[in-house]
């Protein structure tokens, strides 16, 4: 997965300022191996979702997650959200 | 309820009877009250709960086009209303356990059965409006674009996040 850019719409925004710091940092610095493509960061694809939505663990142990989509090589990040709440609405 | 039961030493035998049988129709009294107040809110409250269900089939079933709660007053109103219900809740759990420890109660009295329909009611009311809450915001944050603006860079896009 290459990713060139990223976009963000308020809700992510919204979500990532209401997070504590440690879930803030933590995302940063998944969404940096993401662009980096390092082996230890995979986003996984949902599926029925047009365009396809992309899961990004925060944590290894899933408790925290991002979801985007992928246009063109830009990531618009759509959520940041406890595990549960993206299964139950992951835009 | 907080009925309690206490004799005077100076009356006489049948004064005591008459006195225990008052209490106990106090008692019953308090009992009918209880179940009859629990079962009317609970019902009130399955009708509150099948009305929010109608209203979230309606939305799913026309999806509207257009962002239903731009300025958030709804969600908010909505997430009030689900503080409200858990504290209902929070409130009826702490009189069915106080009902469960009356040793004045028997099973059949009904009250504490009014107590747990009364809960699981509650429970239904928060779960809908939680769901048609979290439906409002999907639906309009679906619809929501990005910024426009692409950031080359993680750093960059956190500080353009925090700037906003």
């Amino acid at each position: 997965m290459q990713i060139r850019g990223f976009d963000f719409t308020s809700r992510f925004s919204r979500e990532l300022k209401g997070a504590a710091p440690d879930v803030q940092h933590a995302a940063q610095e998944a969404l940096r191996l993401l662009q980096q493509n390092h082996r230890t960061v995979r986003a996984h694809a949902l599926h029925g979702h047009k365009p396809k939505l992309y899961v990004l663990d925060v944590y290894s142990n899933h408790s925290w997650q991002i979801t985007f989509e992928l246009l063109d090589g830009v990531a618009i990040l759509r959520r940041l959200a406890r595990h549960k709440d993206i299964d139950r609405a992951p835009k | 309820m907080q009925t309690h039961f206490h004799c005077s030493i100076e009356l006489t035998s049948a004064a005591v009877v008459q006195e225990v049988a008052a209490r106990n129709l106090q008692l019953l009294q308090a009992i009918e009250s209880t179940v009859a107040r629990l079962s009317s809110d609970a019902k009130v409250l399955s009708g509150i709960c099948g009305t929010f269900d109608e209203v979230l089939k309606a939305l799913r079933a026309a999806q509207p086009a257009e962002a239903i709660d731009p300025q958030d007053v709804i969600c908010n109103i909505l997430r009030r209303a689900s503080d409200a219900v858990l504290n209902m809740h929070a409130r009826g759990t702490a009189r069915r356990k106080s009902a469960v420890q009356d040793k004045r109660l028997r099973e059949d009295d009904g009250v504490v059965d009014a107590f747990t329909e009364y809960l699981a009611v509650l429970d239904q009311l928060h779960e809908v409006i939680e769901e048609m809450a979290e439906w409002i915001d999907t639906h309009d944050a679906a619809l929501e674009p990005p910024t426009g603006n692409v950031y080359s860079n993680v750093d960059d896009l956190f500080a353009a996040i925090n700037k906003g």
